[in-house]
């Protein structure tokens, strides 16, 4: 696969990522159970191709649904917890997530080899099934859901609940329909990326899935701004694609990774795409006069 | 007609309201007053959803109101506005009054499309009728946060009007409003009221009471005390030792 | 033995109320969180680790040293963090600090990753942190324990009762606790808000420091990413005991060091994490503001 496949690619499952975080930013919950989910559709494609012989899409959306499912389940317990509280608890969801990898261990044998997730040492040999166009083609899908969820009434109601979910239910808003709905378009989200990387990398491992790529869904929202969804995705694109024009860097490359997001957070702090430059986007398109 | 029957209302072990009892029909305003902490914020709330009532029961035109949720309340017809005004700061006036309009959409169809006009409704054109009803045509487009206080409290207001409620529970509508704007919202009242729609006024400002209300009901530390024309209340011995601080 | 469990973890849990207790201050005073709060632990560690191998790590003079160096290095990062990532972003909002404090824990955890390879007294991976503690014991009756815990515990708790001093009884203590209640109020009484709140992040991040080198002892070892599963274990300390609560984070820390060392000997320590945040979960489902928090949230 040539560099420039690689970088795009992996550009797209960011993207992918950083789409599925902001889902449930945008009706403002503040949620870390994307991580979770990425890793169950990663083991749950990679299993369903690799070991069963699946195709990719039945494989993926057959992940992507069960984790539909499960973010519906986890939705409804976490309409309670508010803030902090709830970042924590998609967070203890998506750590347990990660014990249950370290912890599986199922392997077959394919022609003579045993294949399969092995616990700590993750899950080797996944069919990569993954092309560019399966991302940016699911890219484009979850794109245009979002254009047409803004503009219709319920993007309204979406912006109502997340302004103020106390009032919402006054207009007339099903704030826990919303909630648990936007929860589970996020947890299939990131179920079908977790797929689709799987079948990019085809080695994936539970270590992939902790701490660290929490930080990074935070970091896409926090630099792209949670106002809109192109911002998480101009910042996942951004951070995947600017380290590698400083590869000359080697071993300091994170570390210069790590000052970038703080130089752009210090310059841009609500965010690349913020109120002032959303009203502007919103502008430009609205450029028909109004009916009086 | 909105009863409210034998409700009351207890957090922890803190009774905020006593077995109260009233009802409100269509084209009157009713005034709830009494001193602070006598339960009438409580009320409106347990009253529009925010609560459940411990006992007793809210029932609209005969059928059980408290078992729904909020949204499903105001669905119903039953609006609020609230004292502290709970607007959507970051979106337009016209926004605003749009998002309320979404209670009176019945299809999924409608919530999934753009368009002004739905289900035979022009909403678009509502909205801006009623933006006029309340002077703030002009300010369609501004963002509701950076509007002048007493135009906030007016949005408030039209924005529980958008969604076609038959009762409409104002708390305390004309705090902080200048000589000018209590006129314009006396006429709005006054308005909504030969409509047909129901209206429950909680207000501490006494003159604005009395000249506004066909009828007065008085809370006193979660019970009802009285219950009678503005000029009964004002001459009630019980009604004036419970202000006085004397009950 | 279970006995024996229980109390060292006990003991080992007063490092996790160290490490909560300076996460919750700085998020009482301020309502951020401070992501970096891991790696100034981590950082922290590696300055007392490098202090006890330069000095010959077999002495109690060596000991204190490192102790010194931990405590001091800790609070001066925390001042630096509070500059860099927390001042400048006043009016961002909560996500800005929590973007800024992460890049920063990169930073922090790919220098020492580095410089573990690079530095010759480090060590790639686990840096030893040699005392003279590593073979004290201690026999209470049949029950074995571990002088290192011992010694860390009774820190640890002079360390906290000496925060309970501060906060109770000295001005500035209490001028704390005025901005944690109300900033707005503080101001007008003459407070200098900013100084308070760079006060309550050098004291955090001082005993973030102090964590360091006990846990550093106790553990025998320092890594560059040690500090991140602290963080973790300390999110679940502070679910516990309520957020913003120090006597809360200070009980929270002990449970979670007990519920951890039984986990631990009755099942296995690979299911750790997986106990713990099951545990962050039910508390979370059920009592929301911490099982020790004294208001409950009105839900209606």
């Amino acid at each position: 696969m040539g560099y420039a496949t690689t970088i795009l690619s992996l550009a797209g499952l960011n993207v992918l990522f950083a789409l599925s975080v902001y889902i449930t930013f945008a009706i403002g919950q503040f949620s870390l159970a994307q991580v979770g989910f990425w890793a169950l559709g990663a083991y749950g494609t990679a299993m369903l191709t690799t070991l069963w012989g699946w195709p990719l899409w039945p494989a993926l959306l057959a992940s992507g649904g069960v984790c539909a499912l499960l973010g519906i389940a986890l939705g409804y317990p976490c309409l309670r917890l508010r803030g902090f509280y709830l970042a924590l608890a998609t967070l203890g969801f998506s750590e347990t997530v990660r014990v249950l990898f370290q912890n599986l261990e199922y392997q077959i044998p394919l022609k003579g080899v045993p294949s399969g997730p092995s616990g700590v040492l993750g899950f080797r040999n996944v069919a990569v099934t993954t092309g560019i166009w399966d991302i940016f083609g699911f890219m484009l899908v979850l794109v245009i859901l979002l254009v047409w969820l803004n503009h219709s009434r319920i993007g309204l109601a979406v912006a109502a609940t997340r302004e103020d979910d106390v009032v919402a239910p006054f207009m007339g808003i099903n704030i826990v329909f919303a909630k648990v709905a936007a929860f589970m378009l996020a947890a299939m989200a990131a179920g079908i990326g977790g797929g689709l990387y799987a079948g990019f990398t085809s080695y994936i491992s539970p270590d992939d899935f902790g701490f660290h790529m929490t930080l990074l869904g935070i970091l896409f929202v926090a630099i792209g701004g949670t106002r809109t969804f192109y911002g998480p995705m101009l910042a996942a694109a951004i951070l995947t694609v600017l380290p590698e024009f400083f590869r000359f860097l080697a071993e300091y490359r994170l570390i210069f990774y790590g000052a970038l997001v703080v130089v752009l957070m210090t310059l841009r702090p609500r965010g690349l795409i913020d109120e002032r430059v959303d009203a502007a986007v919103r502008r430009w398109f609205a450029r028909k006069p109004r009916e009086a | 007609m909105l009863s409210i029957e034998h409700v009351s209302k207890a957090f922890g072990g803190l009774v905020a309201l006593d077995e109260v009892s009233f009802h409100v029909t269509g084209g009157e305003i009713v005034g709830l007053i009494g001193p602070n902490g006598s339960g009438k914020t409580t009320c409106v709330n347990t009253i529009s959803g925010l609560y459940k009532p411990t006992s007793g029961r809210v029932d609209l035109d005969g059928s059980p109101l408290s078992v729904l949720p909020a949204h499903r309340i105001v669905r119903r017809g039953v609006g609020r506005t609230f004292q502290n005004l709970r607007l959507l700061r970051e979106l337009s006036v016209l926004d605003n009054i749009r998002v309320a309009q979404g209670a009176r959409v019945r299809s999924i169809a409608t919530w999934c499309g753009f368009g002004p006009q739905a289900e035979g409704l022009d909403l678009e054109a509502d909205a801006l009728r009623l933006l006029e009803k309340v002077g703030l045509r002009g300010r369609a487009d501004a963002l509701a946060g950076k509007l002048s206080y007493g135009q906030q409290k007016r949005l408030e207001v039209a924005r529980a009007l958008a969604t076609r409620p038959r009762f409409v529970l104002l708390d305390e509508p004309a705090g902080g409003m200048n000589v000018d704007d209590i006129d314009t919202l006396k006429q709005l009242m006054r308005a909504m009221r030969d409509e047909g729609i129901g209206l429950l006024l909680i207000e501490h400002n006494m003159s604005f009471v009395m000249d506004v209300c066909d009828r007065l009901i008085v809370l006193n530390f979660g019970k009802k005390l009285a219950e009678g024309s503005p000029a009964e209340i004002r001459n009630h011995s019980e009604v004036i030792d419970a202000y006085l601080g004397r009950a | 033995m279970l006995l024996e469990d229980l109390i060292n973890g006990l003991l080992f849990g007063a490092t996790y109320s160290l490490v909560a207790i300076g996460f919750t201050l700085i998020f009482g005073v301020i309502h951020r969180l401070n992501i970096a709060h891991g790696a100034t632990i981590m950082v922290s560690a590696y300055a007392g680790a490098a202090v006890s191998i330069l000095l010959g790590g077999k002495s109690y003079g060596a000991l204190l040293a490192a102790f010194v160096a931990s405590v001091t290095t800790g609070a001066t990062l925390g001042i630096l963090i509070e500059r860099v990532a927390f001042r400048p972003l006043k009016d961002a909002g909560y996500l800005a600090p929590f973007a800024t404090t992460a890049g920063i824990t990169i930073i922090l955890e790919e220098l020492f990753l580095k410089l573990s390879r690079v530095v010759p007294i480090f060590h790639p991976e686990y840096t030893p942190f040699p005392s003279p503690l590593e073979d004290l014991s201690f026999h209470a009756g049949p029950i074995y324990l571990r002088g290192v815990y011992v010694v860390i515990f009774i820190v640890a708790i002079a360390l906290m009762a000496a925060l309970g001093f501060w906060v109770d009884r000295t001005r500035s203590g209490r001028a704390m606790r005025t901005v944690e209640q109300n900033p707005l109020v503080a101001r007008l009484m003459g407070i200098d808000v900013g100084r308070v709140e760079l006060t309550a992040f050098a004291v955090a991040s001082g005993l973030a420091g102090a964590a360091g080198c006990l846990i550093g002892v106790s553990v025998g070892t320092v890594g560059p990413f040690m500090g991140t599963n602290l963080l973790m274990i300390s999110f679940v300390v502070i679910v516990l005991g309520g957020l913003g609560s120090i006597r809360g984070a200070m009980v929270g820390g002990l449970v979670v060091g007990v519920v951890e060392s039984m986990t631990v000997s009755l099942l296995s320590a690979r299911y750790k994490q997986a106990v713990l945040f099951g545990l962050l979960f039910l508390v979370l489902v059920i009592r929301p503001e911490g099982l020790l928090a004294r208001r409950a949230v009105v839900r209606d």
